[in-house]
């Protein structure tokens, strides 16, 4: 399905990241020349506190805004958002769209015999991928977890490129040393500072990575196909 | 250099501050606000922006000092949302009084009673009486256009009010969007350094602001120039516009005409819901329907000519208000029937819808059902409303919720009762 605007609501728990993922998403969607605009929901802002998020990516300007009730992608950070309910959406794939995909951050199957078949029913796809694990992985931390759901969706509908994902990390989390043309001890002071953050940087890049190739791959196998228009050329 | 970039609203607010190289920043969080002050607090710490940001103890110490450094010549900026700015109301008509030209952005958020984090705009239009000059905005990039903007007009000798820009919380304040920032020395041939030959309260040159006056007459000289002053402001907003569209190619009215060429019926609405209102035109347009939307965007001084030119001679007209005033209805539909009621070809029908309140979704099936009933209306002669916009679904929900509570059958049946009884229902789009 090729499809003129891509809906993603991102469902996690305060901490995770989601409101990050779905900034970031509309940022590299942005660089690629796409139209783009994102924004999260909550209530408390505390830690494992159900925090949603939206982006919405297109080749046409979005008038819409605000809450997402009718994606086309849900990405699930946290198993107890489908576990324990902690969704502001009963249940958690309500609204989803016809031939929609489901992306699950969990090492077990999660859904119900019934929600399995109500998702069927719509031709929903179904993707399961151990994030936190990922993260662990090549991040050495489960923080990056927010990483490969950016990757994972982004592989599977290539809504982003990986090239403007890497710009707007480096945007949203520091860009790359530049010398300040002062001293050399201040420039060394400077480096030392910038190169934990490059570290950080590239091992959050890696992450995303990672997890691009795994939907890629996973869309191949399952030929599953949900992507957005090219731009007219300007 | 201009440069494009994905931005907060709420970061758009701090970089519109940053841009009018404001000299003082007092300060106090709450959310949704918070990530304005924020972010010039990190400026101001690094030397980006040459201001004194200071902490203050409450929004009503925040807002005195805000009023106390403008009144001795600095720029000054501050931001705040529903109940800070609630706290702050007496000093915002006491330094308004003071006539002195400071900016402050107000990131809408419904109030308690029951608590919320979302938008309307019962916050912010509760102060439209208190002199303030009032701007509300739809995206990210009128955000920081309309600071720059709005100290142009408040500075202008002609005025001299303090001006409140609005923005919806979550709506915008967290929403990242394109915007162009503009070049620096652009904005400082807009907005020059302010250098005001009145104010200058200074420890060396002691003066009294908004000293007592009774009996009445002295007083009421001193209200009616507050009068006079925002009026002018509807020709000095006109003014600013034209120089800001010149410099950086963007346009802002004091009203906003979306597709009103042809429209048979208009729907009203402000802020950030009025993007939904447009996809919605769009989409009823598609149908055969001739509606347009009028964006009201200078709410304070209220800009009654210009919206009477876009209204008259329309067969029916919908106020969609996203605040509540109990035992009334819609703020804004009052203000926009009263202009009308003067109007040489008013529109036959008026109605008055009642719809995000804390921030609640507008689907696409109320829209077409506000279009729907307001041809009909406009058939009729005879407006309705006012009418809440309240979906199958939701109510379902909600006596899910009260069931769950513990409310009886008994106590249900009157929910639903009342329910019918506020207007036509509307149905839930799937």
């Amino acid at each position: 399905m090729i499809k003129k605007r891509l809906n993603i609501r991102m469902s996690g728990l305060g901490g995770q990241g989601a409101v990050t993922a779905a900034h970031v998403m509309a940022m590299a969607a942005s660089k690629d020349g796409k139209f783009a605009i994102s924004n999260p929901f909550f209530g408390a802002e505390k830690r494992m506190a159900p925090a949603e998020s939206y982006c919405r990516i297109g080749i046409e300007r979005i008038y819409d805004r605000g809450e997402l009730v009718f994606p086309d992608v849900i990405e699930v950070f946290h198993p107890q958002v489908i576990t324990m309910g902690k969704s502001y959406t009963m249940p958690f794939y309500s609204g989803i769209k016809e031939g929609g995909l489901v992306i699950i951050n969990s090492d077990a199957p999660l859904l119900t015999e019934e929600d399995i078949q109500r998702l069927n029913d719509l031709h929903v796809a179904v993707f399961y991928i151990n994030g936190t694990q990922v993260a662990l992985e090549v991040a050495g931390t489960e923080l990056s977890t927010n990483m490969t759901m950016i990757g994972s969706v982004a592989g599977i509908t290539k809504c982003v490129s990986m090239h403007a994902l890497d710009l707007a990390l480096q945007e949203r989390f520091g860009k790359k040393f530049v010398a300040s043309g002062g001293t050399a001890t201040l420039d060394e002071a400077i480096k030392k500072k910038f190169a934990k953050k490059e570290m950080l940087l590239q091992k959050n890049l890696d992450t995303v990575k990672r997890a691009y190739e795994m939907g890629v791959e996973w869309a191949e196998k399952n030929k599953y196909e949900l992507q957005v228009a090219a731009m007219a050329a300007a | 250099m201009a440069t494009n970039e994905m931005m907060t609203g709420n970061l758009a607010a701090a970089w519109g501050a940053r841009l009018a190289e404001v000299d003082y920043v007092p300060a106090f969080p709450i959310t949704p606000q918070t990530e304005i002050v924020e972010a010039l607090a990190g400026w101001c710490d690094n030397g980006d922006l040459a201001a004194r940001f200071v902490t203050l103890d409450s929004e009503h110490s925040m807002m005195t000092a805000a009023g106390a450094a403008a009144a001795t010549g600095a720029r000054v900026f501050t931001a705040t949302s529903s109940q800070g700015l609630l706290y702050a109301f007496e000093v915002l008509y006491t330094i308004a009084g003071w006539r002195v030209p400071l900016v402050l952005v107000n990131v809408s958020r419904a109030l308690a009673s029951p608590i919320t984090l979302e938008p309307d705009h019962n916050d912010v239009l509760a102060a439209r009486d208190s002199g303030f000059l009032q701007i509300h905005v739809e995206t990210c990039q009128e955000v920081l256009d309309s600071i720059l903007m709005a100290y142009r007009i408040a500075e202008d000798p002609r005025v001299c009010l303090p001006a409140m820009v609005n923005l919806d919380g979550f709506y915008l304040s967290f929403t990242r969007e394109p915007v162009m920032r503009p070049d620096p020395e652009q904005v400082r041939a807009f907005l020059p350094p302010y250098r005001p030959p009145h104010l200058g309260l200074k420890a060396s040159a002691p003066q009294a602001l908004g000293v007592a006056v009774l009996g009445g007459a002295a007083y009421s000289y001193f209200r009616h120039q507050m009068h006079l002053a925002s009026v002018n402001a509807l020709a000095v907003h006109q003014e600013v516009a034209a120089d800001f569209a010149r410099l950086f190619g963007r346009r802002y009215d004091l009203i906003e005409d979306y597709r009103l060429e042809g429209a048979e019926d208009v729907l009203v609405m402000s802020n950030a819901f009025a993007s939904k209102g447009k996809a919605a035109v769009d989409a009823a347009r598609a149908r055969g329907r001739r509606v347009g939307l009028l964006r009201l965007r200078v709410i304070r001084p209220w800009p009654a000519e210009a919206i009477v030119a876009a209204l008259k001679g329309r067969r029916a007209v919908a106020v969609l208000d996203q605040n509540l005033a109990p035992g009334l209805g819609g703020i804004l539909f009052q203000e926009v029937a009263a202009s009308l009621s003067h109007a040489p070809t008013r529109p036959r029908a008026l109605c008055s819808y009642i719809g995000g309140l804390g921030g609640k979704n507008i689907s696409d099936a109320e829209f077409e059902s506000i279009f729907a009933q307001t041809a009909e209306a406009g058939v009729r002669g005879q407006g309705i409303g006012p009418v809440l916009l309240y979906t199958e679904e939701e109510r379902r929900e909600m006596e899910q919720l009260l069931a769950t509570a513990g409310t009886t059958n008994k106590e249900l049946s009157a929910f639903s009762s009342q329910q019918s009884a506020g207007g036509p229902k509307l149905k839930a789009d799937n």
